[in-house]
């Protein structure tokens, strides 16, 4: 009795649903929904569409109770119901191992293949910190520190053992210094860079905002960041054909950065700034940053562009200079040979016992030489591989017995036992 | 109709803001505007002066505290503030009437408008106003949010009470009304409420427009029963009110015509509202524990914090000078400095948005609790009712159960079955058909009149016999005589008040009351007169003369009954030859010619007749007798049934003469009911019924007015109520008594009679048998006192009454002295039926583990009988009875068990306590050996007393079931409360958390939505510790790479937003709509509930286990970020937007392995284009509101879970679509659009560091996609593997049913159930999926 009751009730839900559906449709169409559905009055409801005759399939009261609640017709939507069908995956053995096999046939080549790619690259690293004067034959490091004299020029031979094909980069590389450091990292005042100049630069800027020397006049770039601006002079001489390597001080920044964010004020750039004191450890002004290109000063020099994207990590190299491959001698990359780099060492870092490095380096899809990904990529794809053999052995041995695991669940059998009725 | 319930379930569940808000309207209406802000301002003052214990009420409108149901959002018990208006307003109002208080308003809207919908009430229109008289009175309808303190106002029977409402004046004569209080207290006796002493004269010239006196009255409080106040008249003159004059709301005005009365309470202050709490915020234990862990997070917090400060330190004394720091300052300085960098940077660790998600996935999963129509009862018409929005999860983690049984277990639907007089037992056994007659709502069983005791009945009536003498020889002490003895015992020991015709209102549509002058004149003493006032009072409605004939047709009533035709005798030896103990439902088909009564009162309610008005109705009845010859519905099945006995029914019962029109009956409990028209049946009825005189129709002896001298009322300890009447032909004052076996038995006078100890020892014998068949017995006594005696206790009753200590013990031992020295009349069993489908949900309780008891306030037999019908307890079980008198009795049995069960192997057994003790430890230790506990004779508090020994010392989680008001405590105290929406009021479902219409849903509430509830949540609160976690262990990493300096590489937009956009909705899909098991299975194997009821999802360890994954992904994360770049020219921002990338695929792609089920797409068992157009239409209109109501109180999250409700509705339904992955993708997306937009759009933004073009600078890199790439996999892999290693080699109870179903569908063992399209197999099941063979076997599954 109540299977026929049960499906007495699904049939005539449909019934209603269906009516309930209909009547919109026809009155006001889809737009207005609900208005069309009077709530209060159920739908007409159609004879039971059953097999059986009504009379067995529902009593007349029952009858009665067949017209559905308009809630329970809405309500009985998949959705609100929780019964969406749904797709349950079970991380057996047997169902993960091809996601180890994919994973682990897709990795071992991708790493393999970002070796090579790393392997290509052609990369020299030059520590110059220890470099000595060209003249007085001291360190320049100390000279520098001691300040016994202004300028301090080093000249280091080196020899590229073999040509540096395609596009070469120099990068000069610093140890240890904590260009992330919190407060280094937001000592700086954005709106100045953007050429909006204030006579009261970003409180971040603090303690290099002013001047304290030169009548307190507010610096321009201000902050940290700008004040510790790397600024060592690196050129390199070709020995071999006698000539200082052309070497291009635009392009190395964002151009996001060089176009957008960092902004000159309007005007001449030295009237501009004239009522801003350079930063504390600056030789030049900052409307005199490069003397060579007169577009390449104030914020949008890229030097300075390219030090005010602060590092990630202490250990760093930041773009300085690009070899120029328009000229003839380099149209191929730099020929292998020797070449004297020339150093006008002025940038301490003994204090934070930081290394110097002058970086020649071509690049690759990947950047820079790095061989990590391409190990790591190989490693995770053998051990995907090693993991997905484990899983293959554990699903021939433990996915059949699964299949003829009997000791699952006590059947629960609710009807057997004999119950005693109130009544006997 | 569905308005009004609607209606009905938001007073209960918003109460008090509904309240708020109609309060604050009618301020604004009613008052100038400058007024209404005085009046805030001063309610400010006034909450903290207000202490004043009187205050003049008539215009006082209070402003109840709006802040209550905020102070509610952050679980404390809110603090009550109550603001009186203390300050007057203007002097205007100041004034002596209460009637004329807003005069112009209601002048303005003088029309009458009785189509509006919600009316509920009139109000005195037409007022007196001190400049401008007007004449024209008139009653007009509003709605309740307009009633004000000191409005007149006018309700008729059957009427909720809006406001609290002092009776002024009454449709009784003698000012009296009835009040249904079971809304308020369950209660379900009427109480009788009367029109001050003073105003009961000035009745019937009652002018409410001429009221003018002042009512003071107590402050409001929250006493039901107290009540204080006075009515100053003009003339100085003060009257007391009380308790007895006052209507409460929400109550239900019973057996009086109309009433009208002034207004004292409104709106919030009323008794009632006062008393509403709203629903109670208990803490689940996964909270519990979560908390725990939360304070662990903090803890871990402040770890790294220390070491990040220590490092700092470190970090700094290492350099002289640090050169490109600003300023170099203190190390030690500086690390203090920096701990507290550290607290603000990871402060993440710390799960808050965990709080709100939680709450959101909660009221989600309430959503979908609520729209259960598995759990909707087109019986009641009523579905679940969540009342506790914060709990759900705590319903899959129940371990003990404990149950009433009445009402609860039981349908609480009393059905008189067999009755012992004089030692002879007479059996009403259930009509053949009961089955199908069950299934109709509301209607009371019928009952199959015996035929023997009819026919013994009848030697009584006057026309059996004939002549006079003879008649009167029988009487004295005659077997007949002794059965109309107890017929009338049944009839008038009772508290049944008697209505003989449905109440209506005199007044008119157009709110004017017809007064009729004779109404009232005559003092209604006897019967006759009674009833003809009454009929007088319909004839001049009506205006249609007819003659009152009352007394005719009394005796046309005995004449008519004479001709009943008796069976042969022949067939009434059969049945007495059938052996008590041998009683046996289905034994008793030969009884054909069984005339059956079928209980008009009630069936009118259903029958088709009732749908017309009442008055028509009764015109009708008075002019056409044959009216009620209704073939009901119960009589033509009766009649299919019975096959060829239907001639046989009776002429009487068919077409009932209209005097024979059975009074409305309303008894103070289903039993009384039973047993009242029991003794209808048998023509022994109850006429009428006042405070003085019970007016009795006895066959053969007419109507017969019995004076009431006292009624002994029942109270729990004597388990018994007597009656003392004064026969009105004897004189004799005799005392009827009937209660509890125990008390009644042990009460009789010693007897040296051996007939009458006979008659004891076989009534005992018979009381035996009732019990064990589940049935509730009552034994009726009598007593005969003498003038001399009554006098005597009278005297003495009335010593005890004015007594000052212990009045109430004094005068229960007054009552007890009167009831001795008994004679036995009989016995009677009324069986209490069980509920559909509660063995079935017993056992599967039992089966999932669940500790299942039952406490009951019955006798032990039959609650063991109920408890072997109900499965409790099987054959099979041993059963230990304690039942013990003293505590040393008790113990020793306790341990001589326990004793037994510890020497041999632990032995199912029920377990029965009879009393309770201080024994719990030993008590509570035996009852771990056993299977389930019945316990029986408990009051309401040691209810409470066992759940909560239980759940203390224990520390078990309880669910208390029940539905009257002696289970409000114990549902109070157990973890979750599940009210039973039954016949037992409303009380149990305002103190309870869930109300359930019937038992049976416990099941698919607990072991479906339970299970569900606390495995999403489980996983669900273990996701955001590892997310936090993971985040949080990300940032401090870096700090090993900035000096420790609390410097994050990750930009502040994207910390804030990672838990509010990045990461929210795949916890939310994992919390609402994540189901580990099919439903169908979870119905199928009980057992899975272990899963919660364990708590092993979510253990102690979980959260290390969660932690350690976070710490080891985070290293993962990062470090392959760092290796990548390291030495590189790239920039803080691209390293932490790089790291943010591949910690949030992470994130997300752990959701994919967390998730159980991935959503397919919408369509359903039905048509997908009915959904489609349901859905759409009702979530914009019907549920959305409804959710809408539910999520009021969480004004933060109510926008956000409004809007995620629609989109997932409409995402859901509308648009096939998959939420998970939706979730997923939708996250990823949002991520993506952010951080583009963000940074190409922010060049400067919110002084917050640059992020200009930082993402697509990074995504143009190839490492940016490598390092995701690699860092997914390899920080998912152990997880990864872990699961796979658990499920191939210890899978847990719930993996292995879904492999277990799946294997068995893929066999093709099974497909009926349509949770196993699924992967492979999914082409398959679709195809049949709406195919008629289909349909057939997901309607089996269902019931199966």
């Amino acid at each position: 009795m109540p299977e026929l009751r049960c499906r007495c009730r699904e049939d005539l839900m449909r019934v209603q649903q269906e009516e309930v559906l209909k009547r919109p449709a026809l009155e006001s169409g889809w737009g207005g929904g609900v208005g069309g559905l009077n709530l209060e009055t159920p739908p007409r409801l159609r004879p039971c569409p059953h097999v059986l005759p009504i009379e067995d399939c529902i009593s007349q009261f029952e009858w009665q109770r067949a017209w559905l609640h308009p809630w329970e017709l809405t309500a009985n939507s998949a959705f609100k119901q929780q019964r969406l069908p749904a797709w349950q995956p079970i991380l057996t053995a047997g169902t993960v191992l091809p996601t180890f096999f994919v994973i682990g046939i897709a990795f071992i080549p991708v790493g393999v293949a970002l070796l090579y790619f790393s392997d290509e690259v052609n990369e020299l690293v030059l520590d110059y910190t220890d470099c000595n004067d060209t003249l007085s034959q001291g360190r320049c490091e100390d000279i520098i520190v001691n300040q016994s004299k202004p300028n301090c020029l080093c000249k280091i031979n080196f020899t590229l053992e073999k040509d540096f094909p395609g596009k070469v980069y120099m990068y000069y590389g610093l140890t240890n210094f904590y260009q992330n450091h919190r407060r280094y990292v937001k000592s700086r005042d954005d709106n100045q860079l953007l050429g909006q100049l204030s006579t009261t630069p970003s409180t971040d800027c603090q303690p290099f905002a002013f001047d304290v020397n030169d009548t307190k006049k507010p610096i321009a770039p201000c902050g940290a960041i700008a004040n510790s601006l790397f600024s060592d002079n690196l050129t390199i001489y070709s020995n071999l054909k006698n000539e200082e390597v052309p070497l291009l001080k635009t392009g190395i920044a964002w151009p996001s950065d060089k176009q957008i964010k960092f902004r000159n004020p309007p005007g001449e750039l030295k009237e501009a700034f004239k009522d801003y004191a350079k930063p504390l450890n600056w030789q030049r002004p900052v409307y005199e940053l490069d003397l060579s290109d007169p577009k390449n000063n104030g914020f949008e020099n890229e030097d300075l562009i390219v030090w005010m994207r602060t590092a990630a990590l202490p250990s760093f190299r930041k773009l300085y200079r690009r070899v120029d491959h328009d000229k003839d001698s380099y149209r191929q990359g730099l020929p292998s040979g020797n070449y004297t780099l020339y150093v006008n060492y002025t940038y301490q870092v003994s204090s934070f016992e930081g290394r110097k490095k002058m970086i020649l380096s071509t690049t690759s899809l990947l950047g820079g030489k790095n061989p990590f990904l391409g190990i790591a990529y190989i490693v995770v794809g053998c051990v995907c591989l090693l993991l997905g053999i484990v899983f293959l052995f554990i699903h021939i041995k433990c996915g059949k017995r699964n299949h003829t695991d009997k000791r699952r669940f006590p059947t629960l059998d609710l009807q057997s036992p004999a119950v005693p009725r109130m009544n006997r | 109709m569905a308005p009004e319930r609607l209606s009905w379930t938001c007073e209960a569940v918003l109460a008090f803001l509904r309240g708020y808000k109609y309060q604050v309207e009618s301020v604004k209406w009613s008052r100038p505007h400058t007024e209404n802000i005085i009046e805030l301002i001063g309610e400010v003052l006034v909450t903290l002066s207000f202490c004043a214990a009187r205050i003049g009420v008539p215009l006082c409108v209070c402003l109840s505290s709006p802040d209550r149901r905020l102070c509610c959002g952050f679980r404390e018990r809110p603090v009550r503030i109550l603001c009186g208006r203390a300050f007057n307003h203007t002097s205007g109002f100041r004034i002596t009437s209460i009637a004329p208080k807003t005069p112009t308003m209601h002048q303005e809207s003088s029309r009458i408008d009785p189509a509006s919908p919600i009316t509920n009430k009139l109000i005195l229109e037409a007022a007196v106003n001190p400049s401008k008289h007007i004449e024209t009175e008139r009653y007009k309808k509003v709605f309740w949010k307009d009633v004000k303190v000191g409005d007149l106002i006018h309700l008729s029977n059957n009427e909720f009470i809006p406001a609290d409402v002092l009776v002024l004046r009454s449709s009784d004569p003698h000012g009296l009304c009835y009040i249904d209080t079971c809304n308020l207290d369950g209660e379900t006796n009427l109480k009788q409420r009367q029109v001050p002493r003073g105003f009961i004269e000035k009745q019937d010239v009652f002018q409410p427009s001429k009221f003018k006196s002042v009512v003071e009255v107590d402050q409001p409080t929250t006493k039901i029963y107290r009540f204080h106040g006075a009515i100053i008249h003009p003339t100085g003159e003060r009257r007391p009110v009380g308790t007895e004059n006052l209507l409460l709301r929400e109550c239900v005005l019973k057996n009086t015509d109309y009433v009208e009365g002034i207004v004292v309470y409104a709106g919030h202050e009323t008794k009632a509202m006062l008393n509403n709490g709203g629903p109670r915020y208990k803490r689940s234990e996964l909270e519990r524990q979560m908390n725990l862990d939360v304070i662990w997070c903090v803890l871990i917090l402040f770890v790294l914090c220390i070491i990040g400060a220590v490092g700092c330190k470190l970090w700094l004394s290492s350099y002289d000078v640090v050169p490109f720091i600003p300023f170099a300052s203190d190390p030690i300085y500086e690390g203090m400095l920096g701990f507290w960098t550290f607290v603000i940077i990871l402060q993440v660790m710390i799960p808050l948005s965990l709080y709100v998600t939680i709450e959101m996935a909660k009221l989600i999963q309430v959503y979908h609790i609520h729209n259960d129509v598995h759990l909707y009862d087109p019986d009641t018409n009523k579905r679940i009712e969540c009342r506790a929005l914060n709990i759900p999860e705590e319903l899959g983690q129940v371990q003990y159960v404990f149950s009433d049984k009445t009402g609860t277990l039981t349908e609480n639907k009393m059905i008189f079955r067999r009755c012992t007089i004089a030692g002879v037992d007479y059996n009403h056994p259930p009509p053949e058909n009961a089955q199908n007659l069950k299934l109709q709502p509301g209607t009371p069983m019928p009952i199959l009149v015996n035929p023997r005791l009819q026919e013994e009945l009848s030697l009584l009536e006057p026309n059996s016999l004939t002549e006079n003498g003879t008649r009167r020889e029988l009487r004295f002490n005659s077997h007949p005589q002794r059965l109309q003895e107890f017929l009338l015992l049944l009839a008038v020991c009772n508290t049944v008040v008697v209505a003989r015709h449905p109440h209506h209102d005199m007044m008119n549509a157009s709110g004017v009351i017809e007064l009729v002058p004779t109404v009232f004149e005559n003092h209604s003493g006897t019967p006759m007169s009674s009833s003809r006032s009454r009929g007088d009072i319909r004839n001049s409605k009506q205006t249609v003369p007819i003659p009152s004939k009352t007394v005719d047709k009394y005796s046309r009533l005995s004449e008519s009954r004479s001709v009943t035709p008796s069976p042969p005798p022949s067939h009434f030896q059969a049945q007495t030859s059938d052996p008590p103990s041998g009683y046996s439902g289905g034994k008793k088909p030969e009884f054909p010619h069984q005339p059956v009564l079928s209980p008009i009162n009630s069936s009118a309610e259903t029958t088709p007749t009732a749908d017309s008005p009442p008055f028509p109705k009764l015109l009708k009845n008075a002019i056409r007798p044959k009216l009620l010859n209704v073939p009901s519905m119960l009589m033509a099945s009766v009649k299919k049934s019975s096959g060829n006995g239907n001639n046989s029914i009776p002429h009487r019962s068919t077409t009932p003469s209209p005097c024979e029109l059975k009074p409305i009956y309303e008894a103070e409990s289903p039993d009384e009911l039973a047993l009242i028209d029991a003794a209808y049946s048998y023509n022994c009825r109850l006429v009428k019924r006042t405070p003085q005189y019970a007016t009795v129709a006895l066959p053969g002896e007419g109507v017969l007015e019995f004076e009431i001298l006292q009624i002994l009322p029942f109270d729990s300890s004597r388990k018994s109520m007597s009656v003392l009447l004064k026969h009105p032909v004897t004189n004799e004052k005799i005392l009827y008594c009937k209660g509890a076996d125990s008390t009644i038995l042990a009460q009789l006078a010693p007897t040296d009679d051996v007939i009458m100890q006979q008659l004891i020892f076989r009534t005992q014998q018979h009381l035996n048998s009732y019990a064990r068949q589940g049935l509730r017995v009552l034994v009726m006594a009598k007593r005969t006192v003498s003038d001399h005696e009554y006098s005597d206790w009278l005297r003495r009753h009335e010593e005890a009454e004015l007594s000052l200590d212990n009045r109430d013990r004094r005068i229960r031992e007054s009552y007890s002295r009167l009831e001795t020295n008994l004679t036995l009349l009989g016995a009677t069993g009324i069986e209490d039926r069980l509920q559909d489908g509660v063995p079935e949900t017993i056992s599967a309780l039992i089966s999932a583990g669940i500790m299942v008891w039952v406490l009951t306030g019955d006798k032990p037999e039959t609650a063991i009988n109920v408890a072997y019908s109900a499965r409790l307890f099987s054959p099979q079980m041993e059963l230990l009875k304690l039942s013990a008198r003293s505590k040393d009795a008790a113990e020793s049995a306790i341990l001589f068990y326990l004793a037994d069960i510890q020497r041999e192997t632990p032995l199912e057994g029920g377990y029965i306590l009879d009393r309770r003790s201080n024994l719990q430890k030993p008590f509570l230790d035996l009852t771990r050996y056993c299977s389930s506990v019945l316990c029986c004779r408990a009051t309401p508090l040691q209810k409470a007393y066992i759940v909560r020994v239980v759940k203390e010392q224990l520390k078990m989680r309880t669910l208390a079931i029940g539905d009257g008001a002696n289970d409000v405590s114990m549902i109070q105290t157990a973890d979750v409360g599940i009210g039973i929406s039954g016949q037992e009021g409303m009380q149990a479902v305002m103190a309870s958390d869930y109300a359930l219409s019937r038992f049976k849903y416990l099941e698919r509430l607990l072991l479906v939505h339970g299970h569900w509830c606390y495995d999403r949540l489980s996983r669900m609160v273990l996701y955001f510790f590892y997310k936090n976690a993971t985040f949080v262990f990300l940032i401090f990493w870096f700090q090993l790479y900035c000096g420790f300096s609390g410097s994050v590489m990750i930009d502040q937009m994207y910390l804030m937003l990672y838990n509010l956009l990045f990461t929210s909705l795949p916890p939310i899909a994992i919390g609402v709509y994540d189901q580990d098991v099919p439903e169908e299975i979870l119905l199928a194997r009980p057992s899975l509930y272990r899963q919660g009821r364990l708590g092993s999802v979510y253990k102690p360890h979980s959260f290390w286990i969660t932690v350690a994954d976070a710490l080891y992904q985070s290293i993962v994360i990062f470090f392959i970020s760092e290796a990548a770049y390291h030495d590189t020219d790239v920039g803080i921002w691209d390293f932490g937007t790089t790291v943010t990338t591949s910690c949030m695929f992470v994130m997300l792609f752990h959701v994919a392995i967390e998730t159980r089920s991935w959503i397919q797409r919408s369509c359903s068992n039905t048509s997908s284009d009915v959904q489609r157009g349901t859905n759409v239409m009702w979530l914009l209109d019907g549920d959305a509101k409804h959710l809408w109501r539910l999520v009021f109180r969480y004004k933060l999250v109510y926008a956000l879970a409004r809007f995620w409700c629609r989109w997932i509705l409409l995402s859901g339904d509308y648009r096939p679509t998959i939420i998970h992955i939706l979730s997923i993708l939708a996250s990823i997306v949002a991520f993506y659009i952010f951080t583009i937009v963000y940074n190409t759009v922010c060049l400067e933004c919110l002084g917050l560091p640059n992020n200009y073009q930082v993402i697509q600078q990074t995504m143009g890199s190839m490492v940016y996609w490598l390092v995701v790439g690699l860092s997914v996999p390899m920080a998912l892999l152990p997880r990864f593997v872990w699961r796979c290693v658990e499920t191939c080699l210890f899978p847990r109870d719930v993996t292995r049913a879904v492999l277990d179903k799946r294997r068995a569908t893929q066999r093709g063992e099974d497909f009926l159930v349509s949770w196993s399209r699924s992967t492979s197999t999914s082409s398959i099941f679709r195809a049949t999926e709406n195919g008629p063979k289909n349909l057939n076997h997901t309607s089996l599954t269902v019931v199966g």
